[in-house]
């Protein structure tokens, strides 16, 4: 077994049961609206929009697992005695939190295609629009699930760089959220500026990622999908941002972070 | 491999944990490093480790400064709980097994059979005992040129202490290994020191050869630490 | 073995003295082979180093002999295990000797002493 393998093992080893939670927890978060439906007969009120809801929470499924392992290892922060590099250490917790939250997305989404076969005559979508919503959003969500995870193992190694001065330590949260405020204002600062925004606006691809609902009578959706630019520059400033998050806290669990 | 720490100075805000401390190991040599609680033993250890970092000096293991990756060479016994609550000892093994390279697979299980440990158990259920050997297991396992204990014998009862030197006698590479053991109980490990330190207040206030002392004074390491240490409460009270 | 060591003594000359002895009763015979330093350190719980010098000390002595690659063994010199036994006979009674003098005894009142305390354990 490679080292890494076997920090894998270890990083799945103490986080399944909490996944495993998660799985139950959307199962009954499934089968609430499905019993409602059913008693009310009001086929297709409450379902769709919660395999949508919890497809967005599942954003947040890949940077909470990640957090629960980094928080379990930080009460003693002897994970560090290790000859592994940072990036491995690191890495190997976001890699299983990945595959959380593809499986329960994978999940999720057989889930609303089941339910898509039940209900194709109310449901108006074009099969190619379909398959390429799904597969884009999927993208999306993950994409969105390692960026946020990026920003938590920054504020976490922060959090923890901090807690060797004691003047601070009680105070650290406080840092974060100033760090947090700090970012959103220069971000919404530099949004403002009009030849940054054209720059990073110059290119574009167009993306199938623009689902439009409409509601008709009888019950009957009708959905399609728009195109949506999505700014080449911009997507790149953010993988260079989560790339450089993602460094900084190899260079401060390191050096800063402590047992 | 030498371990060198030279004019180390470690503060935790007000507290001072380490004050201008410099030591230096050598091969194949067992170092007792004695003092009350709090006095800076664990930091000392943790710094070697490359766990804590010093504001001041430097920390060098076979020349080179120390940083975390040095756990590579260095096998380190924590007085913390350093156990997943979900593994099994089996799981622990094969981790450690994984992760050091020098981790010798045969003598973990040897010393699993003389620690009477069993490997499918869960280590949330083993005794505070059995936990500290398993530490021991996982420390002594490795072929690591320098070992660190840090409390070897806390939580186990005087019954089995008496065993745990002999499991250290047997598994330590005295040519090879630089051994220290940070503790306050001096009575068990006196006979295996070579070198014993005293350290209080975050200063080494006396380093001594073992048998030099018995020699030259007539005086057993606990006898020199209990009069060192009244010597110095009297000083203080001046 | 363990931990039944004196303070004031170096403890390699604790276990050169047990040694000794040994081989004084005759556990131990001219020519026997002695644990090798490992497992003697194992039996006593004692740093190696200290059996290293143990054996060093007893081999200036001239009562063991260390042979290349087979180990360390008493000696087979009769005479130096002879002077051995005289020499632990003279340690003790050198003692004995030292606590009746600090008890005011004179040197005729030990002798007698010695004789009647023979006499009395042969009845």
């Amino acid at each position: 077994m490679s080292a890494f393998q076997g920090l894998l093992k270890k990083d799945f080893a103490i986080s399944k049961l909490w996944f495993l939670f998660w799985l139950i927890f959307i199962s009954v978060f499934l089968i609430i609206p499905l019993a409602i439906e059913s008693y009310f007969h009001a086929p297709l009120s409450f379902l769709p929009v919660a395999v949508i809801l919890l497809l967005v929470f599942n954003t947040f499924l890949l940077p909470c697992m990640l957090l629960s392992m980094l928080r379990l290892e930080g009460k003693t922060q002897l994970w560090l005695y290790n000859p592994q590099s940072s990036k491995a250490l690191i890495l190997s917790k976001i890699a299983v939190s990945f595959v959380y939250q593809l499986i329960a997305q994978l999940y999720l989404t057989a889930v609303g295609l089941v339910i898509y076969q039940f209900y194709k005559n109310q449901i108006h979508i074009e099969a190619s629009d379909l398959f390429a919503g799904a597969i884009i959003f999927n993208i999306g969500l993950l994409l969105v699930g390692l960026y946020v995870s990026c920003w938590a193992v920054f504020y976490w190694t922060i959090y923890h760089s901090l807690g060797k001065f004691p003047a601070v330590k009680n105070w650290r949260w406080l840092v974060i959220l100033f760090l947090f405020f700090l970012y959103n204002l220069i971000s919404t600062f530099l949004a403002k500026i009009e030849i940054l925004r054209d720059v990073i606006f110059k290119w574009k691809i167009p993306v199938l990622a623009g689902p439009n609902f409409n509601h008709k009578e009888g019950d009957n959706w009708e959905i399609f999908l728009n195109m949506t630019d999505l700014p080449v520059l911009g997507l790149l400033l953010y993988i260079i941002l989560a790339c450089g998050l993602f460094l900084i806290s190899c260079w401060l669990l390191d050096r800063k972070v402590e047992v | 491999m030498t371990i060198q720490l030279k004019n180390i100075s470690k503060r935790y805000g007000k507290d001072i944990s380490l004050k201008n401390v410099s030591l230096t190991f050598e091969t194949g040599k067992i170092y007792g490093l004695l003092g009350p609680n709090g006095s800076g033993k664990s930091t000392t250890l943790k710094m070697i480790a490359g766990l804590v970092y010093p504001d001041l000096g430097q920390v060098e293991v076979n020349g080179e400064e120390v940083t975390r990756r040095i756990s590579k060479d260095v096998a380190y016994l924590t007085e913390l709980d350093m156990f997943y609550p979900s593994f099994t000892v089996g799981n622990m093994i094969d981790f450690y097994a994984s992760q050091f390279t020098d981790f010798d697979r045969n003598k973990a299980e040897q010393l699993m059979q003389d620690m009477k440990l069993d490997s499918a158990k869960k280590i949330k259920r083993l005794s505070k005992g059995n936990r500290g050997r398993l530490k021991l297991v996982l420390a002594l396992a490795r072929k690591a040129p320098v070992l660190l204990l840090d409390e070897p014998f806390s939580g186990l009862d005087p019954m089995v202490r008496d065993s745990i030197v002999k499991s250290l006698v047997s598994y330590i590479n005295f040519d090879e290994q630089t051994v220290i053991i940070a503790t306050h109980e001096i009575d068990e490990i006196e006979p295996l020191l070579d070198e014993a330190i005293i350290i209080l207040n975050g200063k080494i206030i006396e380093q001594e050869n073992v048998e030099d002392l018995r020699e030259e004074a007539g005086l057993s390491v606990l006898e020199w630490f209990k009069s060192t240490m009244a010597e110095r409460e009297g000083r203080d009270h001046e | 073995m363990t931990k039944d060591f004196q303070a004031s003594k170096p403890i390699y000359i604790q276990i050169a003295d047990h040694l000794s002895s040994q081989m004084v009763r005759g556990e131990m015979k001219a020519g026997d082979k002695l644990p090798s330093v490992r497992e003697m350190a194992i039996q006593s719980g004692v740093n190696p180093n200290t059996i290293q010098r143990t054996y060093s000390e007893m081999e200036r002595m001239g009562i063991v002999e260390t042979k290349r690659g087979q180990g360390t063994f008493v000696t087979e010199n009769e005479q130096v295990l002879q002077a051995l036994k005289i020499r632990l006979q003279t340690d003790i009674i050198g003692v004995f000797v030292e606590n009746m003098k600090e008890l005011g005894f004179t040197q005729e009142e030990m002798i007698r002493g010695l004789q009647q305390y023979f006499r009395g354990e042969q009845r």
